[in-house]
């Protein structure tokens, strides 16, 4: 037991979460302002300036095969990393919130129907999925982010549902119902903003695995189009160069590297801060 | 609102607000099915307060729980009847869909907590609460609605109301969101206000605050009450009549001033007897009744009372003994009481 004191009250948070924060900031600023940011045109080539190392005059962190500046497409990279990221995250977690909470919310047939789903969508192989709907509509940034948050919807409504499950008998909710309350009012006022908080934390380390796998589906070439810059297809360029040119693979691994550290620190701190079981003992 | 011309037919006599008949409720467990109230009738006019005591699983709790339909999802009314008036139509709640349900709840029947702290929303403002419960019986545009949850806090005692609005649970003490709730569960005026032990949770004086607002606020608007409590200090401060419950029985039921000084039920007797009480000599050991409730699982084929009962005769074994009459409005459940010929004599 500490004793209350204002330093312990509003404890800053550890220097971490901090700087991992300020990673994803500096990430999102880039990517909002990359066409004033980038000193070149992502895919303007110039063939006699290939394959020049990283700190050589003009291009600070060298040219790929083409001749096209590192560090513009790293810039321009970053947007589809986040956009993949934030967007698909938003778009899996809206369909996981909503279903989840109506499975736990109603149970029976609905909770029956919403599990089956669920299973479905385990069940099916991700990559044959893409490699289908790639097959059938081609490939744009768009698909790519519908399809992953299409796939990630499940993780939410299974966390979900399990946390409405409790909540929903808690006294407060049978209270509400005693005024005469609508299912809608019960769902989304009060058992919803009490059970959203471990999507929060799934959230985080979520954005982090899908970056991840947006970019081996770039990789595989099943991701965006190649006029689009993107860490994923830049690291799938940079392989065959490895040898001759190793900063082409190696850069966009290291920025793909440092946006999951950063999330999964997030998520981290997130989930420490959210679980009264992981809390420290004050 | 009711369709059912079974429903219809029965009008509620002497303006009564409810009438619960023969009320059995069962819960499903891994042996079966158990009787948790069994056969439970009672009436309340408008504006009687009626108190409804026993103790821990005598099934006052469920009876309150039946009556909103609220009963946990193992738990079912099995027969009988839950008479309202709603919409100038007699409803039976027994059989209302969830629907009616809805509407009844807070508009015709409104339900206080045990435990006001775990019965407030904790991320939402109480005002905001407040405003809930009143809209979920008003049409969508409410005008006034700022004034009308104001009107509500100052009408609960809530000091200063323009100010704790904006509060969260978190910041008040137990009694304050006992009065929150209370103001919730008036909001909409209902006919029939139940409380489910409201005063348990809190310490003494905030207790009789608490107490002297309901009465308050259910005088003024002739609101019925059903006062669940196993404090018969309580009941004999609120109440006008009593329902004594043992093991989902009524065992005893009579106006209050009856029921303090004639207990014709020999465990409403010693629930009295067992009362702390002002003039009792320092050193003195408070009564007790020995024994605990027998479970609602076994079954039991005479009184329910037997085993503790030290007045028993052979006959409380073999057969139960029927609610009869022995005063005006005063009945109780014993054989012995009977064949003193409808008085029981108290032994020391």
């Amino acid at each position: 037991m500490k004793s209350w004191t204002f330093a312990s009250r509003f404890q800053l948070p550890s220097l971490t979460p901090v700087l991992a924060t300020l990673g994803l900031c500096i990430v999102a600023i880039v990517a909002v302002l990359a066409p004033a940011l980038a000193p070149f045109n992502p895919n303007l080539q110039d063939i006699s300036q290939r394959l020049l190392p990283p700190l050589a005059p003009g291009h600070l962190l060298g040219t790929d095969q083409l001749g096209r500046d590192i560090l513009s497409r790293l810039i321009y990279g970053s947007r589809i990393s986040l956009t993949v990221g934030f967007v698909s995250v938003a778009l899996g977690s809206s369909i996981g919130t909503l279903l989840g909470l109506c499975a736990g919310y109603f149970g029976g047939l609905v909770d029956d129907i919403i599990r089956w789903l669920m299973n479905v969508f385990l069940a099916f192989p991700f990559i044959l999925l893409v490699i289908t709907v790639v097959a059938g509509f081609g490939s744009s940034a768009v698909q790519l982010v519908v399809i992953l948050g299409l796939v990630s919807w499940t993780d939410y409504a299974k966390v979900l549902r399990a946390e409405v499950l409790s909540v929903r008998e808690r006294d407060f909710v049978t209270a509400a119902r005693s005024t005469g309350a609508t299912n809608r009012v019960l769902m989304f006022r009060h058992i919803l903003p009490n059970a959203i908080s471990p999507l929060i934390v799934l959230g985080s380390f979520d954005a982090a695995r899908l970056i991840i796998v947006a970019a081996a589906l770039d990789f595989l070439g099943l991701g965006v189009p190649a006029n689009i810059p993107s860490w994923g297809s830049m690291l799938s360029d940079g392989r065959a160069y490895m040898q001759v040119a190793w900063w082409l693979a190696t850069i966009p691994g290291i920025a793909i590297m440092l946006i999951v550290i950063c999330l999964n620190v997030l998520g981290d701190w997130l989930r420490d801060r959210t679980d009264p079981r992981s809390r420290a003992v004050e | 609102m009711s369709t059912n011309p079974a429903d219809v037919e029965k009008p509620s006599p002497d303006r009564n607000v409810l009438v619960v008949k023969n009320l059995s409720i069962v819960g499903r467990g891994k042996n079966g099915q158990v009787a948790l109230v069994d056969q439970v009738s009672f009436s309340l006019r408008a504006g009687e307060t009626i108190g409804v005591v026993g103790e821990s699983g005598s099934g006052k709790t469920m009876t309150a729980l039946a009556m909103m339909r609220l009963l946990p999802p193992n738990v079912s009314i099995s027969a009988g009847q839950i008479l309202v008036e709603s919409e100038g139509a007699v409803v039976d709640l027994v059989s209302a869909s969830t629907r009616t349900m809805r509407k009844i709840r807070g508009k015709v029947l409104a339900m206080i907590f045990q435990d006001p702290m775990t019965s407030l929303n904790p991320v939402l403002r109480v005002g905001r609460q407040i405003l809930d419960s009143l809209r979920a019986h008003q049409p969508k545009r409410m005008s006034g609605a700022r004034e009308a949850v104001l009107n509500l806090m100052s009408r609960v005692n809530i000091p200063v109301p323009a100010e704790r609005v904006r509060s969260f649970p978190h910041q008040f003490s137990g009694g304050m969101r006992q009065r929150i709730m209370i103001a919730m569960g008036v909001a909409n005026s209902p006919s029939l206000l139940i409380a489910d032990e409201p005063t348990t949770a809190l310490d003494v004086t905030v207790q009789a605050q608490i107490l002297a607002l309901l009465r308050e606020i259910t005088s003024s608007s002739r609101t019925a009450t059903v006062l669940i409590t196993h404090n018969l200090g309580i009941v004999a401060q609120q109440c006008s009549r009593v329902i004594v419950m043992y093991v989902g029985r009524i065992v005893e039921e009579g106006p209050v001033s009856e029921i303090f000084q004639r207990p014709q039920h020999p465990y409403t007797y010693l629930l009295l007897r067992a009362m702390p009480r002002l003039d009792s000599r320092r050193g003195e050991y408070l009564a007790n009744i020995p024994g605990t409730p027998p479970s609602p699982a076994t079954r039991l084929t005479g009184c329910r009372f037997f085993d503790r009962c030290p007045y028993r005769i052979e006959r409380c074994q073999r057969e139960e003994p029927p609610l009869t009459q022995v005063g005006a409005g005063h009945s109780a459940r014993c054989w012995v009481m009977m064949e003193n010929s409808g008085s029981m004599t108290q032994p020391r």
